[in-house]
């Protein structure tokens, strides 16, 4: 099954391109100390200048900092809060998934209503007032976002313990005697795996995508730099100085398009179409 | 149309004796399906005729290919890859395989309609049975008469109360109404040729007679040939006049069914009939038989019943059998019918 | 509405029960946060803002803020309920009528990016779905990828750069021009003008996601047998195409486009800002600037209830597409 999937993810080009792209924003943010030029904080008298300015490849903003540097060191903010968040709420989603999905009943009509709660209060609008109730911070971000998105893979899990609640190899192990928690864990889990790894990666550049927003409206970490903050800073400069817009975007756009990708290469792999 | 008159099983077909041009002519008619796994040989060198207002019974078991001739037929292909290679279906002697496209979308509903198998997929379910039926008739004359002539086709299929049918979903109707008003949509233009592929399949056995009842009144009323597909020897024994018998992609025998049926001269139709007199007239027949219809991306050689033939001989393998006659108009493809071609 | 199918008022009033624990558990989760939030109710009920020490006393006393728990829910679920959406002293005003203000600009903005989106995805989605694994469908999987991935309010920086900035050819800033005064359809050229780069920039994702769901769907159903069977009596094929096909296909894109009105919704509140669109989106944006909390919960309230009713109203458009729900 391992390497059957894995042969059929790197037939897909869509996923071999995602994985490379989140390969290389690892990379950069393993390696940004060592390949940024410069401090992403520090100013400078170089203030606004272009890209190509002598020492500054991609330009300075409106305090003279180092846009490249920016970009370097944001794509860790942008990977921490993406994976960690993703991983809260797949985590959070597994739990309520399965324990709705196992036990059904008035448990799975309970966690069903929470689960379509949280679905209805926009996402966004909820993490900026918890944020501006809380303030910011990188773990809190991590918290916050992770904590509004996990009805999704709870939606997968739930289903997929639903189906094999029933099955008979299930039964079986009831009728062994096997604790709910072992039936849970090893008997039903495994086959939940290749869904949640597709929504988890989905999930990481819904992730990095919410935090850029946040940090678009001001509410990002204020001590680490992080794109979506350069980009709320460009905001009332970017039409004198395009590149404090362009760069950070692309960098967010293509660490995104990297993991929508990957999931979508890990989706073909997990159910083969039939077609070709 | 002089074979209008003609009707019941004792009677011989159209095809016996040929009263001028057939309504329908197939010739030497190939149609494959290109598939990963190789091409699928699904209609092989068939030749059919259909007379004017005539019943005929094509007779098979699934995945004989009988379906795909019918869709060669209307040249409309429910899967991609399909193609007819070569041959001719002559319907009153114009070439349908030459049409255009445009010129084909006519003959489909206005000259030749098709009924189907399972009338709960075969509508759309979000649109009016009426809006469904009146459709291929509004294309030619507009929505108002459209609707006046829906609304008597409903009544011509025997549906109580068609102004209200017209208004409703199929899924308001019972399996036995879906089918008759999926009759009233393929016979609201008035067609020369009615194609149905196991119309009764899916229903049960009360709404069937009611069913096959219904198609032998549309046919004396309208005047409309049928071309009735099914794996029912009892079906075709009722309804038809002439029976055709496919097996992987082949017509194996046919003639009129008061002779095919009564003293059946292929082995294949004999275990057919020895199917259909041990068991229930409504259930499968082809069930009793052993082994199933072969690959038609891998055919076996000579005759290609030969692996499942109680009778074989040591030619059938290697070389395919002749179409031999046997009595008046019946035609068999068996090596034990005669040594030399007809 | 045909014999045989139960009304859709029906289903309607049965839809609408659903809502209501829903919108309570809205008024729940506010509540809470409000509760749980560090420092005093009060500060965090009027924000960061100087207030008269009366306005003070009169919210303890309206909010029971020294009151056990369950009581204070009740209060506050009663003012909610009656429209009592807190004061704002940053502008002076009350909240509901805040929003209510700029609600129109909002709705505007929102309703032509989802029309575009819907109008120029379900095109896409059905030419891919004509040709699969074509030029056109790869192409349109590249601008759908594309659609998911871009940030709406980088690629409203973008278009500001593009078509304001280096082409002069559309105005990057604000609802109508400043300077000069138009009146009846000049005013709404204007304002149309002034439309086209936020509605594209808006539209984008869900034009992505639309074109990518109606191509799912009409593979699919293009694959029906009804589809054969229309065929089958001479259906020309454009009617197949839209009367079979895509009246069916929309189903499930008119259920995504409903729900996902809570993102479009945060993409709006982040597109007004790039544009100074003057809409509720812009009032968040300064309402975190100003740290002005009651219009922030106030916002919240009445967007989940917003998603809600859109909610609700998608599923009874649905309904009314497919009569097999009402079942």
């Amino acid at each position: 099954m391992g390497r059957e999937f894995a042969r059929r993810f790197f037939r897909s080009r869509a996923g071999v391109l995602g994985l490379c792209l989140v390969a290389l924003v690892i990379g950069v943010a393993i390696a940004a100390p060592a390949l940024a030029p410069r401090d992403p904080h520090t100013t400078s008298l170089v203030t606004k200048g272009p890209p190509g300015t002598p020492g500054y490849p991609l330009g300075t903003d409106d305090l003279g900092r180092d846009i490249l540097s920016g970009v370097l060191w944001g794509s860790r903010a942008s990977l921490t809060v993406g994976v960690c968040a993703a991983a809260t709420a797949v985590t959070l989603g597994i739990a309520i998934g399965a324990t709705s999905g196992y036990y059904g009943g008035w448990i799975d009509a309970l966690l069903g209503r929470v689960t379509e709660l949280f679905q209805v209060i926009p996402r966004f609008v909820l993490a900026l007032l918890v944020v501006a109730l809380f303030g910011s911070g990188l773990w809190k971000l991590v918290l916050v976002i992770g904590i509004l998105s996990w009805p999704q893979a709870a939606r997968v899990v739930r289903g997929q313990f639903m189906a094999l609640r029933g099955a008979a190899y299930v039964d079986a192990a009831r009728v062994l005697g096997l604790r709910d928690a072992r039936i849970i864990f090893s008997e039903i889990l495994p086959n939940v795996v290749a869904p949640v790894v597709v929504i988890a990666s989905l999930d990481v550049a819904a992730a990095i995508l919410l935090e850029a927003s946040l940090g678009f409206f001001g509410l990002g970490d204020p001590n680490l730099a992080s794109w979506g903050m350069m980009l709320n800073n460009a905001q009332a400069h970017f039409r004198q100085a395009w590149w404090m817009s362009v760069f950070p975007g692309l960098a967010i756009s293509i660490t995104v398009l990297g993991f929508n990708l990957l999931g979508d290469g890990l989706n073909d792999a997990a159910n083969p179409r039939l077609d070709a | 149309m002089r074979s209008d008159g003609l009707s019941g099983a004792k009677v011989s077909g159209a095809q016996a004796a040929p009263t001028g041009e057939p309504l329908l002519e197939i010739r030497d008619l190939y149609t494959h399906i290109v598939t990963p796994r190789g091409v699928v040989r699904a209609v092989d060198g068939i030749s059919l005729e259909v007379a004017q207002g005539g019943a005929v019974g094509l007779v098979g078991e699934s995945g004989s290919g009988k379906s795909m001739t019918a869709f060669s037929i209307l040249r409309l292909f429910p899967t991609a890859g399909a193609r007819t290679i070569s041959g001719s279906v002559r319907l009153s002697g114009r070439d349908l395989l030459r049409l255009s496209e445009e010129e084909m979308r006519r003959v489909r509903g206005g000259e030749v309609a098709m009924i189907f198998q399972d009338p709960a997929t075969y509508l759309n379910p979000v649109l009016t049975v009426g809006r469904q039926v009146a459709e291929a008739y509004a294309m030619r004359s507009g929505w108002g008469e459209a609707r006046r002539s829906a609304v008597r086709a409903l009544a011509t299929v025997g549906l109580p109360d068609p102004e209200a049918v017209y208004g409703r979903f199929p899924h308001e109707l019972s399996g036995g109404m879906r089918q008759r008003a999926v009759i009233a949509m393929a016979t609201v233009c008035g067609p020369s040729l009615l194609i149905a592929d196991e119309p009764t399949t899916a229903l049960d056995v009360t709404i069937q007679a009611q069913i096959l009842e219904l198609l032998a009144r549309l046919r004396k009323e309208l005047g409309t040939a049928l071309l009735l597909i099914t794996h029912d020897l009892g079906i075709v024994a009722e309804t038809c006049e002439v029976v055709y018998v496919m097996y992987a992609g082949k017509i194996v025998e046919s003639g009129p069914v008061g002779s095919v049926l009564v003293s059946p001269a292929h082995p294949y139709t004999q275990g057919l009939m020895a199917g259909a007199l041990t068991i229930e007239e409504a259930r499968p027949v082809v069930a009793v038989m052993e082994g199933t219809v072969p690959d038609l991306a891998n055919l076996p050689s000579g005759c290609r019943f030969h692996p499942r033939c109680p009778k074989v001989m040591d030619r059938c393998a290697l070389q395919p059998p002749p179409e031999f006659a046997v009595a008046e108009g019946q035609m068999a493809a068996c090596w034990l019918c005669g040594e030399s071609p007809a | 509405m045909t014999t045989g199918s139960a009304p859709l008022w029906r289903y309607a009033a049965g839809r609408l029960a659903q809502a209501v624990p829903l919108l309570l558990g809205v008024i729940v989760v506010n509540f809470l946060l409000v509760s749980a939030a560090p420092g005093d109710p009060v500060t965090t009920l009027l924000g960061e803002y100087p207030a008269p020490p009366e306005y003070v006393a009169q919210l303890r006393q309206e909010y029971g803020l020294d009151r056990p728990a369950p009581v204070r829910l009740a209060l506050y679920a009663w003012n909610v309920a009656r429209g009592q959406l807190g004061y704002s002293f940053a502008y002076r005003l009350p909240v509901a009528r805040l929003v209510a203000e700029r609600l129109g600009n909002t709705i505007l903005l929102m309703a032509t990016a989802l029309s575009l989106a819907a109008v120029v995805g379900v095109t896409l989605g059905v030419i891919a779905a004509r040709r699969p694994r074509s030029a056109l469908d790869s192409a349109s999987t590249g601008v759908a990828l594309a659609g998911y991935s871009i940030p709406d309010f980088w690629l409203a920086q973008l278009l500001v750069l593009l078509f304001a900035v280096f082409l002069g050819w559309l105005p990057a800033q604000g609802i109508r021009s400043v300077r000069v005064e138009h009146t009846g359809l000049a005013a709404a050229l204007d304002v149309a003008r002034h439309l086209v780069l936020p509605a594209a920039a808006l539209s984008f994702r869900y034009m992505a996601l639309i074109s990518r769901l109606t191509r799912a769907s009409m593979l699919e159903v293009m694959g029906q047998d009804f589809i054969l069977a229309a065929r089958a009596r001479g259906v020309p094929e454009l009617s197949v195409l839209v009367s079979h096909g895509l009246r069916n296909a929309a189903l499930p894109v008119v259920t995504v486009i409903g729900y996902n009105f809570a993102f479009v919704l945060a993409g709006s509140a982040l597109v007004e800002t790039v544009f100074g669109w003057p809409g509720v989106g812009r009032l968040l944006y300064d309402a975190i600037l100003q740290r002005d909390t009651p219009v922030l919960l106030g916002i919240l309230v009445m967007v989940s209830a917003a998603v809600v009713v859109v909610n609700l109203l998608t599923d009874l458009l649905y309904a009314a597409l497919d009569p097999r729900v009402r079942y």
